[in-house]
């Protein structure tokens, strides 16, 4: 089943397939779960949050476009949305947004990773983003915090926020470019 | 407003556009915008580029051994077969819900050993061990009932009297906190009607909870 496409796997789980459903779930349980560790940190409620990911892209798979982008990041942004909406009803407060910054910006130097060069490039980038610009950008990204819940947050005006996020973003954008050229 | 102009404030929402975090009202006034500028729509698919290729950055962590199993387990309780299921099983546990309603109201001023018996003989004609009710409330006021079925298989229904419209996500909380996120129950106009099967005993439930996106939270408390 390795060389079948995510987009293949997808449409045949559409179909009722349970082999294609199996090999889905198996091929990207560990970044979905990741992922919702990551923004929950509670483990059985990131296996909750998983597990309900793939209820909804099971459900959804029928009407994923592949032209309008990867199956792994329409399926992450899945688990996202349901990890941000399990903090927010519990009311948990987010991770420290330098301690995820840190997180996502430490290189596998085991040699077995597979990190593209995008992901490299993006790494570096975002490590040397100033903090003022990398803290609401994950703090939006991962968490769902609005400009004006981060401007409360760190009291700033939520302009400043919404300046530093979207020079951030376009620094991180550039760097990726540069690396993609 | 000059184009430039307008163009220069939607940009200023692209962040919270492509990360889905824009308040209802911005939303609306970007993605009016964006649907007749070319310019700020790609702009837009540059910045949701980034979002993504951000969220790929995680570690990834193997979940705890069986995960696999119990996400297929819960796509086949999810499958289409099982859905003509659950509406059957709707349909029954309608059947069961009304019969015992008005056995229970036929026996009213009866010995409370006749109501008993009476619900015992209708729990024994389904095939069931324990049903619980319960009030579906928002903030204390009622919104209508729950009602969760110990049996073969077992299974939670609920009929919704008065909430306000939408999608609401429903859950179960187990008396050890544990969460299982059940489906999703759709109200209109005040009112609606969903049921499912349950995995899970029906006595390790504490509460059911349905909430959505701008919603009220509806809450059942089974273990009252």
């Amino acid at each position: 089943m390795g060389a079948v496409s995510d987009e293949s796997l997808l449409a045949a789980m559409a179909g009722g397939d349970q082999d294609a459903a199996a090999a889905f779930v198996r091929r990207h349980q560990a970044r979905v779960y990741g992922l919702a560790l990551t923004i929950v940190r509670l483990p059985a409620l990131a296996e909750d949050v998983a597990q309900d990911t793939f209820v909804k892209a099971w459900r959804h798979a029928a009407t994923y476009d592949a032209r309008r982008g990867r199956a792994s990041t329409w399926l992450l942004s899945i688990t996202r949305n349901a990890a941000i909406d399990a903090i927010r009803y519990r009311h948990d407060d987010p991770m420290d947004p330098d301690l995820l910054v840190a997180l996502l910006t430490v290189r596998d130097e085991s040699g077995e990773s597979d990190d593209l060069d995008t992901n490299l490039a993006l790494r570096q980038a975002l490590a040397e983003l100033p903090h003022e610009m990398a803290a609401p950008i994950v703090q939006m990204t991962y968490f769902g915090l609005t400009a004006q819940e981060i401007a409360t947050r760190e009291d700033v005006p939520a302009g400043t926020v919404k300046t530093r996020v979207r020079r951030g973003l376009e620094k991180l954008r550039q760097r990726m470019g540069v690396r993609d050229a | 407003m000059p184009e430039s102009e307008r163009c220069r404030e939607v940009r200023e929402l692209i962040p919270e556009l492509a990360m889905g975090v824009a308040s209802g009202e911005a939303r609306a006034r970007g993605l009016a915008h964006l649907a007749g500028c070319a310019s700020c729509r790609r702009e837009l698919e540059d910045v949701s580029a980034t979002v993504d290729a951000l969220l790929l950055l995680v570690p990834e962590r193997e979940p705890p051994a069986g995960f696999d199993a119990k996400v297929l387990a819960a796509l086949d309780q999810h499958a289409p077969r099982h859905r003509f299921r659950t509406g059957l099983l709707v349909a029954a546990a309608m059947v069961l819900v009304a019969t015992l309603a008005a056995g229970l109201t036929w026996w009213r001023g009866a010995e409370d050993r006749d109501v008993a018996d009476d619900y015992r003989g209708v729990l024994s004609t389904a095939d069931g061990s324990y049903l619980r009710a319960a009030d579906l409330t928002i903030d204390g006021a009622g919104a209508g009932s729950v009602f969760a079925y110990q049996g073969r298989p077992s299974w939670l229904f609920m009929s919704v009297e008065d909430a306000p419209n939408g999608t609401y996500h429903v859950r179960l909380v187990g008396t050890d906190g544990r969460t299982r996120w059940l489906g999703t129950c759709t109200v209109r106009d005040g009112t609606g009607a969903w049921g499912t099967t349950v995995d899970v005993p029906i006595r390790s439930v504490d509460r059911v909870e349905m909430f959505g996106n701008r919603l009220p939270t509806v809450v059942a408390n089974l273990r009252r």
